[in-house]
């Protein structure tokens, strides 16, 4: 199986954001990188958690490659949503790089 | 335009609190996602790629100055500083937080503006000719009716959770600027030729999207009077019988054509004959069309000579202006008046978007030379509708440094598209720099004066937002094994028209996408016959072609 | 389940009548469509009220004829999404003239409830555990743009158009 990590908006202001060890981050490079169906179901169950809670909302996991700079989103959707608009590098996560 | 009076100003003032109060109870906990996304929908506020997204109804695409400014104050204080100008003739802003928003809708009322109804499944912002009340070869203001709609269709009790969404439009020109073919609902004004009375034509189940069609007239001539009842009735035939068990058979375009047209407006006649509303409404629609209708009385146009010789004496002068006179402006229905289309498609430039400086310089000129209003176009451009002749320099000269000037409306760089996977959570591939790629290759104005009327339309998924199927040339970008793969049709159009346009072949990739826009040009303008639009020589030529262009040099 | 009356909350009396089992010989009832079809000429001379439960596919023109023995009208929301029973409910007081209570069951959110009452529902059905949140939830609109949507509960929205048409004969006069 491909390397997942988990994903979704946080619910007061639709920041991207990604699970990492002590939370939800902004930086997908911090985000925990599950790598067994354990692992998955780990950050599935940690996902639906804080959906009950309501911190955060959509969130869903994404296959990713490691990477030396850290989890990389395989499809190129991800890549936008861990970036911002392509068109606008001066919006977005990719603005304050 | 029209103004508020204390019932509107208390109604939004209302709707404001209520929104408040929902979002302030999703914040708590006490609304679930699923529970608050229909309620949030309804007001406009979608969560998307990178954030939430704000849609903010700007009715049938008329602002006033003012309004423009408060909307650039909004992109300053909550979002990144521009918006986007929408085919809906709307305006979205990308990236406001949802604790804010209730504030931002705040600032809205504050001009007489809201989000109602800029999405979900009930009746969407009602959309007309970004011309009307100015167009040379209008028949009737459709406005006033527009904005009867836009009061009929708040928070309609029976008909705001339809089986989809619903969107209306109204024209009152033959020559359609509306897309009332492709609509759910499309109305156009005409005069029964016997008595020369002003009625509707009503047009249903046209559509884009998944499933295009164009819409069938179900009656040729309604009564104006008879309207609200009408569309009652045609709105209960849908929100009962439209489909719940597929959302993309849902629109009322799929019960049209499952019911067939003759089934369908016989369903509508016996509705509208049970319940065809009573004298009291009669007479309170035509008592508020006149009191609407006096809001879009004529402003205080000059008398004026039909020609201003220091313009002329301009245009001679300065190819420059001359080629934006020729491309961005139209014939005002008062002599000595033009219509000034003000371009949101600078040559590598993101279809729609405009930032606060240029929004409020926009506010400022409409004061100085349009009576201080403005209008959105469907195809994201802005409308200054009441210019002097002797003023379209001076206005020239003002917009051309802030990068409005640039004279391509109508033309190849005048691209239509939505915002794709750049932004949109819906989105299967970017549209926005497929856009700016063929914007950048056909920069040459005189080229595209030279290739003539053509409208290039761009959508990021089968939701069409983009119209890809009623562009002259359609772009459908969908995601083939994890890359953005770009499907191209040919002879669609979204006027009186319509008509759905053909895929040409296999897809392209982002690549390939602009050479392959650069073969269909040069195919046209190699065959087409003395004055021969690219729309008529697709319809006259077909295909074939252009297949033979794109594809004949790839093996096999 | 208790249900809302306007801000009010009353119990449920009704008595729902399982597929198999005979229909009580007293006591106010709810039947479903086909029950209510089979056994309609038994219920009339009963001295407590006979209602129906629809669901949203079943159109409430099958009830034209038992339209004026009926005391109560059920209409089920199989999700808040589904909204055929608003049309419904408005053909049942605008279309037939019935004077007797409409109810909305299944599942709703309390975002509903004026729009439920415009379109002529009397009673929202409403699972106990849910009650403070109905309550807290009851933003009104004071105005409405619709005509012929007249609340059945609490005070009417004002019409808008009635209401200017009103001002303009004013100040006409």
């Amino acid at each position: 199986m491909s390397s997942q990590i988990a994903t979704a908006n946080r619910l007061t202001d639709g920041e991207v954001v990604f699970l990492g060890p002590a939370g939800w981050v902004t930086r997908i490079e911090r985000a925990t990188v599950a790598r067994s169906d354990s692992e998955v179901r780990a950050l599935q169950a940690l996902l639906r958690q804080a959906e009950a809670v309501n911190e955060i909302v959509d969130g869903y996991l994404v296959a990713v490659e490691e990477t030396a700079a850290g989890p990389r989103p395989v499809h190129y959707r991800e890549l936008l949503r861990g970036s911002g608009p392509s068109v606008r590098p001066d919006l977005g996560k990719q603005a304050s790089r | 335009m029209y103004r508020y009076d204390e019932f509107d100003e208390a109604f939004v003032r209302e709707r404001t609190r209520q929104f408040r109060n929902q979002v302030a109870r999703r914040l708590r906990g006490e609304l679930s996602e699923e529970e608050f996304r229909p309620l949030r929908l309804m007001n406009g506020l979608y969560l998307q790629l990178h954030a939430y997204m704000l849609r903010v109804a700007i009715p049938y695409g008329v602002l006033s100055a003012r309004q423009m400014r408060q909307l650039a104050m909004i992109a300053e204080r909550w979002d990144k500083g521009y918006g986007h100008f929408t085919t809906r003739q709307n305006i979205q802003f990308n990236w406001p937080a949802l604790k804010d928003v209730p504030d931002i809708l705040d600032a809205l009322a504050d001009v007489e503006m809201h989000a109602i109804q800029t999405s979900g499944n009930c009746i969407r912002n009602v959309t007309t000719d970004q011309w009307a009340g100015v167009a040379a070869d209008e028949v009737a203001d459709p406005r006033p009716w527009c904005e009867l709609l836009r009061q009929w269709s708040s928070l309609h009790p029976e008909f705001s959770f339809l089986p989809r969404k619903f969107k209306i439009a109204v024209t009152g020109s033959p020559h359609d600027r509306a897309a009332v073919k492709v609509h759910d609902i499309g109305l156009r004004m005409h005069r029964d030729p016997a008595t020369g009375e002003a009625g509707f034509e009503v047009i249903v189940g046209g559509g884009q999207g998944r499933t295009p069609m164009i819409g069938k007239t179900i009656r040729g001539f309604l009564p104006l009077h008879q309207l609200l009842p009408y569309l009652s009735a045609i709105m209960r035939v849908y929100n009962r019988h439209g489909r719940r068990d597929n959302k993309y058979k849902a629109r009322i375009k799929i019960l049209v054509h499952e019911l067939g047209q003759g089934e369908f407006t016989r369903e509508v006649e016996a509705e509208f004959a049970r319940d065809p509303g009573t004298d009291e409404v009669y007479a309170l629609t035509e008592a508020e069309i006149s009191r609407i209708a006096r809001h879009f009385a004529p402003p205080p146009y000059e008398r004026l000579a039909e020609r201003h010789p220091r313009h002329d004496a301009r245009v001679f002068a300065s190819q420059d202006f001359a080629r934006w006179v020729r491309s961005n402006t139209a014939r005002h229905k008062v002599q000595g008046y033009a219509i000034v289309n003000v371009s949101l498609k600078p040559t590598g430039g993101i279809p729609g978007d405009a930032d606060a400086a240029q929004m409020r310089l926009l506010a400022d000129l409409a004061e100085r030379y349009s009576h201080g209003e403005i209008r959105v176009t469907h195809h994201q451009n802005l409308v200054l509708p009441d210019v002097r002749l002797g003023d379209l320099f001076a206005l020239w000269e003002e917009l051309e440094p802030a990068g409005l000037g640039t004279p391509n409306v109508g033309l190849l760089g005048d691209i239509i598209a939505c915002p794709g996977m750049d932004y949109c959570s819906l989105a299967t591939a970017r549209s926005i720099p497929i856009a700016q790629a063929i914007s950048r290759r056909f920069q040459d104005l005189d080229r595209q004066r030279e290739i003539g009327p053509l409208e290039i339309k761009i959508s990021g998924c089968i939701n069409a937002c983009g119209h890809h199927h009623v562009g002259h040339i359609g772009i459908l970008g969908v995601d083939k094994q994890g890359r953005e793969l770009y499907q191209v049709t040919l002879g669609g159009s979204a006027a009186e028209d319509a008509s759905l346009g053909s895929i040409v072949g296999p897809g392209f990739s982002a690549d390939a996408v602009v050479d392959a826009i650069e073969t269909i040009v040069a195919t046209y303008l190699d065959q087409r016959q003395d004055g021969e639009t690219f729309l008529a020589f697709t319809h006259r030529a077909g295909l074939k072609p252009f297949k033979e262009a794109l594809y004949a040099a790839a093996p096999g | 389940m208790p249900l809302l009356r306007g801000d009010q909350v009353v119990a449920d009396e009704r008595v729902r009548v399982p597929v198999d089992a005979p229909v009580p010989a007293a006591g106010p009832l709810l039947l479903d469509l086909a029950r209510l079809t089979a056994e309609a000429e038994h219920l009339w001379h009963r001295p407590d009220g006979v209602g129906v439960e629809l669901l949203p596919a079943q159109p409430v023109e099958a009830l034209e004829d038992w339209l004026d023995r009926l005391d109560l009208v059920a209409l089920r929301f199989p999700a808040f999404t589904d909204g055929r029973p608003f049309s419904s409910a408005r053909i049942l007081r605008a279309r037939y003239r019935f004077g007797g209570e409409i109810r909305a069951v299944g599942r709703l959110i309390p975002d509903q409830a004026q729009f439920l009452r415009q379109c002529g529902f009397t009673t929202i059905e409403v699972d106990d555990a849910d009650l403070p949140r109905w309550r807290a939830a009851q933003v009104r609109m004071s105005l409405t743009y619709q005509l012929g949507y007249a609340e059945s509960a609490g005070p009417p929205a004002l019409s808008v158009f009635r209401a200017r048409h009103a001002r303009s004969g004013r100040a006409a006069a």
